[in-house]
């Protein structure tokens, strides 16, 4: 799968774009994968304002990926009656997007602690928080280009698990490979991760705690 | 982890032949281990190395990513500017200017009211008042709270239901008259503690405020201190009958404990645990919870977990009087019953106890003014010795 590109389109989707989702969902299951690439700023679009409505609406929920990501896809299902046999496929767009979105927003964050035009936060441990978090995320998504470096999928799969919030299952469909494969891929995927960033994604976890508070 | 660099220096080519030993060692049981990697890697001491940290990682790394990260990186998410631009006018009337404050769920924007050529502020909050049944309460509740008119009340001037985008959930917006001035929560914020004089002066503003709506059957069931306005330096209550409205929409604090507009922090036992029939006491609770913070600077019930202990009077009584903390901590008595019948009540209590703590507050003046003098005259440490004894003597005698 070639890496999707970080520049993306933020413009609102066209109609026409939405409709051929379920073409361009077959076609990635069919194996073409420049699909991915088509597929990738509907779906971020999509994604980012599920995530901005539903924080909206229920701000100390924790969310769920798997909420998002479902509603999403039904959207789109509803919509153009899509095959649910691609499904798996669409989760790891989703969780591609997802990464994005989130890699979008740490980089934003890191500009503006250097010194940008500080936003306004109603509390200031909100911006404390956001700021650990994105140094925290921008380590990881530079860990993870190693990975994908030195082995793709391994990379890939994190995208699916962490990113996508998607099961053992989902992401054996989506890959195109076997579950085990898919356990084992993600304990080595783990332990390469650990053992680049170590303490970080430790100090992560912490702060994870401390969010959902 | 010193035996292997960082990611980056682990080359594709490395791991081609490292990942079918690393792949076989996490097939075995982590005992026999050891074992393998000496038999696989006979005399590459290197290599040895490599796996034997390689397995280290994946075991230490072993439940590292396992919280999706929508929700360990939540923070970035909520970071993401909430919904779509805020429209130009809200019920085709009030023109936007700009925001004023924003919370977890409700913003607030400073428009401007052409028909009455004034400033107002303007309140939004998301929500669906998706049920006909919910919609009529909605509208009743929005109508009794318009009906109050008080001098520390904020009064209520309109309120809407707009759509913004099909996709989104419905704009609901409640109208006020734009006043300077800054919230109970600003001011905390300044200044974590306040005097118990002015604490005593805005509580019973709050609490004539609160009875006066009381009687006419509203009660607020959102009392914090972001929900006090400061203005010209007297206490004006807002949001009265939004929290009510908004339980209509099923996101009330009277439907369910947690609920998105009440807060836990001040919310009473029984409306916490969603108890129907909750009344006037309710808001006293909440009352007294403000009223702690403000003399401690901090929260009485820092999370609803703590319920189960009670508050001392100690982070109290070193600088409030007994007169005033006993007024405090019974508004915050866990049982309704056992609070001030009414606002009016927790009102008048709060009078009487300023004018007797007044008098204690000479005498206690002049123990503070022979410390100040010893301490100036004995100097350095001793002086430290004295005025932590003395305290220490004033706490205990006060027990």
């Amino acid at each position: 799968m070639s890496k999707p590109h970080l520049a993306l389109q933020r413009a609102t989707p066209s109609t026409d774009e939405s409709t051929s989702l379920t073409a361009l969902l077959a076609d990635l299951r069919a194996g073409r994968r420049e699909a991915f690439d088509q597929i990738l700023p509907l779906v971020y679009h999509e994604l980012r304002r599920v995530a901005r409505r539903e924080l909206a609406v229920r701000p100390n929920d924790s969310l769920s990926t798997t909420a998002l990501v479902h509603e999403l896809y039904l959207k789109f299902a509803r919509a153009e009656r899509a095959d649910w046999r691609n499904r798996a496929h669409f989760l790891s767009v989703a969780a591609v997007a997802m990464r994005h979105i989130l890699v979008d927003r740490a980089r934003r964050r890191a500009a503006e602690k250097r010194g940008g035009p500080q936003r306004r936060v109603t509390l200031e441990e909100d911006l404390v928080a956001a700021n650990d978090h994105a140094e925290s995320l921008l380590e990881l998504h530079e860990a993870l280009e190693h990975l994908a470096r030195i082995d793709e999928r391994l990379a890939r799969v994190v995208e699916c698990r962490f990113f996508g919030g998607m099961t053992e299952q989902e992401t054996a469909e989506a890959l195109g490979i076997g579950v085990r494969t898919v356990r084992r891929d993600w304990i080595k995927a783990r332990g390469l991760l650990y053992h680049a960033l170590g303490a970080d994604l430790t100090a992560s976890r912490d702060s994870e705690m401390c969010a959902g508070a | 982890m010193t035996t292997l660099g960082a990611l980056g220096d682990l080359s594709r080519e490395r791991w081609r032949v490292l990942e079918p030993l690393l792949d076989a060692a996490l097939e075995l049981d982590p005992m026999r281990r050891p074992a393998y990697v000496d038999r696989a890697c006979g005399g590459d001491l290197p290599l040895r190395a490599e796996l034997k940290a390689l397995l280290e990682a994946c075991d230490l790394g072993a439940n590292i990513l396992e919280t999706p990260a929508v929700i360990t990186y939540a923070p970035l998410l909520a970071d993401v500017p909430v919904g779509p631009p805020m429209p130009v006018t809200l019920g085709g009337r009030y023109h936007i200017m700009r925001e004023i404050a924003r919370g977890g769920m409700a913003t607030v924007y400073l428009a401007h009211d052409p028909k009455h050529g004034r400033q107002v502020a303007v309140k939004t909050l998301r929500s669906e008042v998706g049920r006909r049944s919910g919609r009529a309460r909605f509208a009743r509740e929005i109508e009794i709270a318009a009906g109050l008119s008080h001098p520390h009340i904020l009064p209520l001037h309109d309120s809407g239901e707009e759509s913004v985008d099909d996709n989104e959930p419905s704009l609901l917006y409640f109208v006020s008259p734009f006043a300077e001035g800054e919230t109970l929560r600003d001011r905390l914020r300044r200044e974590p503690r306040m005097s118990p004089d002015e604490v005593v002066r805005l509580g019973g503003e709050i609490a004539r405020a609160l009875d006066y709506a009381h009687r006419r059957g509203v009660i607020h069931l959102d009392i914090k201190p972001e929900n006090i306005l400061l203005h010209e330096g007297h206490a004006v209550v807002a949001d009265f009958g939004i929290a009510r409205a908004m339980s209509a929409t099923g996101h009330g604090p009277s439907e369910h404990g947690g609920s998105v507009l009440g807060t836990p922090s001040y919310m009473s036992p029984e409306q916490a645990t969603g108890e129907p029939d909750v009344d006037a006491r309710s808001d006293v609770y909440s009352l007294g919870c403000v009223l702690y913070e403000l003399l401690t600077g901090t929260q009485p019930f820092a999370s609803r977990d703590e319920r189960a202990g009670r508050p001392s009077l100690a982070a109290l009584a070193t600088h409030v009087s007994d007169e005033l903390a006993s007024v405090v901590m019974r508004a915050l008595a866990s049982s309704p019953d056992d609070r001030f019948p009414s606002a009016d009540a927790l009102a008048t209590a709060l009078e009487r106890a300023v004018r007797a703590s007044r008098h204690i507050g000479w005498r206690r003046a002049h123990v503070w003014i022979a410390i100040a003098v010893m301490t100036m005259a004995a100097g350095g440490f001793w002086a430290t010795r004295l005025v932590q004894q003395h305290s220490q003597t004033l706490t205990s005698t006060r027990r």
